[in-house]
């Protein structure tokens, strides 16, 4: 699952004091059950800035435990929105970021952002759900079922796929071999045995 | 080769595991989970392939000792597996329909692993030839529907002379018993030229594997020139840049620009030179390098010659691996341990762009290395364009331990330099390192 973290509660996650439910999501980012997508406004003008932030970056991209999207498409994105006209908040790089990066998990306190984020019409697709601390700042079911969905992440697997190819499901072994019936020829490829006279 | 399959080898279990190869492959994990088991296994393969030879395990720099040290050994005393099997896929022009596929099946044989079963399979044909019965070689041909097994006339199984498929091209056999069917079936037009034929001729276009030590020999203060033979330690190597100075001066002078282009970016030298005590080629020589100092960025000051043996130890210890990879005409794979060893970040990040470089050129490189800065360089530059390699030319295989088996992990990099497929834990050690560091 593909999430975003709003620049407004940043601390919560990489502060050095984060609260419950933000260590709760920097846990989950770190378990590898979630990533973190990046890219534009957001991680050039804000997270960027934060040292925490930078550190764990590093070893998070290294990790696969963040992608980064083309800043360029984001930066579109934005425009386009804006142009549009059609956001309740003033954050149309990070929703921008989410119609680009397939993300639908959002971190945020911006009470408007989560309007946004929730809007079909903004962010395309499936609409986006929101993980906040505005009222309890300690790890609430409602965090927890979050964080145990699957499917908010458009474009982006997250179960590693089984780079294995059909024609490399067999091997052909002695044992194969060894196993066959008398007068019988193992066909690796067919995983049955042949007659041969 | 595009991908390994492995069976009951070493560390890895009854499970069949794929290994993705590409141009540039980074063997990545804990100590002891089998990625110097895994290159010994690409070397012999290699050889049961294209030499037609049995593998010798032992040959340095891997010793992997007898085949019971090589079959896999579950947990219990005595549950050895009696076999072992590994499959390369190999596609000599890069298209779904050209990919060959070669698999053997290893027994022991006098207590060494001996390829008892050997296929070489493409779309819908296929050869194999069985000596897991002691006195007949059995030669099986599969062709669409068509299958058949006859023993091979004249041969005895389990010679260390293993049967080559090229004799083959002009074997004609029967097939069809049944009532008024009866065919001549001509094995040289049916497999042969569009199976063996491309696979016999790739082994006389591509070297063998070469596989480098993770220790390289100690620098010497005076060399005496020696045989120009490869050897995983790069003894070669002085001699080598010796002769190339004395009669090669154009392909020296190549040679000693990418050597010293290398050098300025990764801070080890500037400039190398072979200084000769004698005119004849078996006098004594030095290698000398020397560096400059960059503070006066206008016109950068010449320091003093030193003897490479006054040098700090990275240098010698990088320059075999630099010397083999940046020379001219060489097409083998090659197999590197540890090529970071002895060497400071900013080296280390200058071997990826490096290894980034030859992949590009052609040549196929396997890197077993724990070195984040050769990892993280290679997925810069790969995102940032500044190599003509892509991404999919990258993989970075993560040998993970389970238990008492190892599981490999292909992991893919994707345009943005972002990592794919890694699977959770992955670099786990690193990231609770970090947070501890930053106080997370």
């Amino acid at each position: 699952m593909c999430a975003i973290v709003d620049n407004n509660v940043r601390h919560e996650v990489f502060g050095a004091a984060p609260t419950e439910a933000g260590q709760y999501f920097l846990d989950w980012l770190e378990r590898g059950d979630g990533m973190l997508a990046l890219g534009g406004r957001l991680l050039r003008d804000e997270l960027s800035g934060y040292q925490n932030f930078n550190a764990w970056l590093v070893q998070a991209l290294l990790a696969g435990q963040a992608r980064r999207v083309n800043d360029g498409e984001v930066d579109a994105a934005t425009e386009e929105l804006k142009r549009r006209g059609i956001c309740r908040s003033d954050d149309e790089h990070i929703l921008a970021l989410a119609r680009v990066s397939g993300a639908r998990l959002l971190f945020t306190n911006d009470r408007a952002l989560q309007q946004d984020f929730r809007d079909r019409e903004i962010i395309g697709g499936t609409r986006g759900r929101v993980y906040t601390t505005v009222e309890r700042s300690d790890v609430r079911p409602a965090h927890r079922e979050l964080l145990r969905r699957t499917d908010l992440c458009q474009g982006w697997p997250m179960v590693p796929e089984r780079n294995r190819r059909v024609s490399m499901v067999y091997l052909f072994g002695i044992f194969a071999a060894r196993c066959r019936p008398a007068g019988a020829l193992y066909d690796a490829r067919q995983r049955r045995y042949h007659r041969y006279s | 080769m595009d991908s390994i399959t492995l069976q009951n080898y070493r560390c890895f279990g009854s499970e069949e595991q794929t290994a993705r190869l590409a141009p540039l492959t980074l063997l990545v994990g804990p100590n002891s989970t089998g990625k110097t088991s895994f290159l010994a296994l690409i070397r012999a393969l290699w050889d049961v392939a294209f030499r037609e030879v049995v593998p010798n395990f032992r040959e340095e720099p891997f010793d992997l000792g007898s085949f019971g040290e090589i079959v896999h050994r579950g947990a219990q005393r005595g549950h050895a597996a009696e076999s072992f099997a590994a499959e390369f896929e190999y596609a000599y022009v890069k298209t779904q329909s050209n990919t060959m596929h070669f698999r053997t099946g290893f027994q022991p044989l006098d207590g060494f692993p001996f390829p008892a079963l050997r296929t070489v399979a493409q779309n819908d044909r296929e050869i194999t030839i069985d000596s897991t019965e002691s006195g007949t070689d059995f030669v099986r041909f599969r062709s669409g529907d068509m299958v058949d097994r006859r023993p091979w006339p004249g041969r005895r199984a389990q010679s260390l002379s293993l049967l080559p498929f090229r004799w083959f091209s002009d074997m004609s056999i029967e097939w069809g018993h049944t009532e008024g069917e009866h065919w001549n079936i001509d094995l040289g037009s049916l497999i042969f030229e569009p199976l063996i034929g491309p696979f016999v001729a790739e082994r006389h276009r591509v070297a063998r594997p070469f596989a480098m030590s993770p220790v390289r020999s100690r620098p010497e203060r005076t060399y005496d020139p020696v045989l120009l033979t490869q050897d995983p330690e790069g003894d070669y190597v002085p001699s080598y840049l010796a002769s190339l100075a004395r009669r090669e001066a154009d392909q020296w002078h190549a040679l000693k620009g990418r050597l010293e282009k290398f050098g300025s970016i990764s801070g080890l030298f500037d400039e190398i030179t072979v200084r000769s005590f004698g005119s004849s080629p078996g006098d004594p020589f030095q290698i000398h390098v020397r560096k400059y100092s960059h503070i006066r960025s206008s016109r950068p000051r010449k320091g003093p010659w030193r003897n490479l043996i006054d040098m700090g130890y990275g240098v010698s210890q990088a320059l075999p691996i630099l010397t083999e990879l940046l020379r001219a005409g060489r097409e083998s794979v090659v197999l590197l341990q540890q090529p970071e060893v002895h060497l400071h970040p900013q080296a280390q990040a200058a071997l990826g762009t490096l290894f980034c470089n030859v992949a590009a050129g052609g040549r196929q490189l396997v890197v077993e290395t724990h070195s984040d800065y050769i990892i993280d360089r290679v997925r810069m530059d790969v995102r940032d364009g500044k190599t003509d390699l892509k991404p999919e030319d990258v993989s970075i295989l993560y040998f993970e331990p389970r238990d008492l088996d190892v599981k490999i992990h292909s992991i893919r990099l994707d345009e943005m330099g972002n990592v794919l497929d890694a699977p959770p834990g992955y670099r786990k050690f690193f990231m609770e390192e970090m947070r501890r560091s930053i106080g997370l």
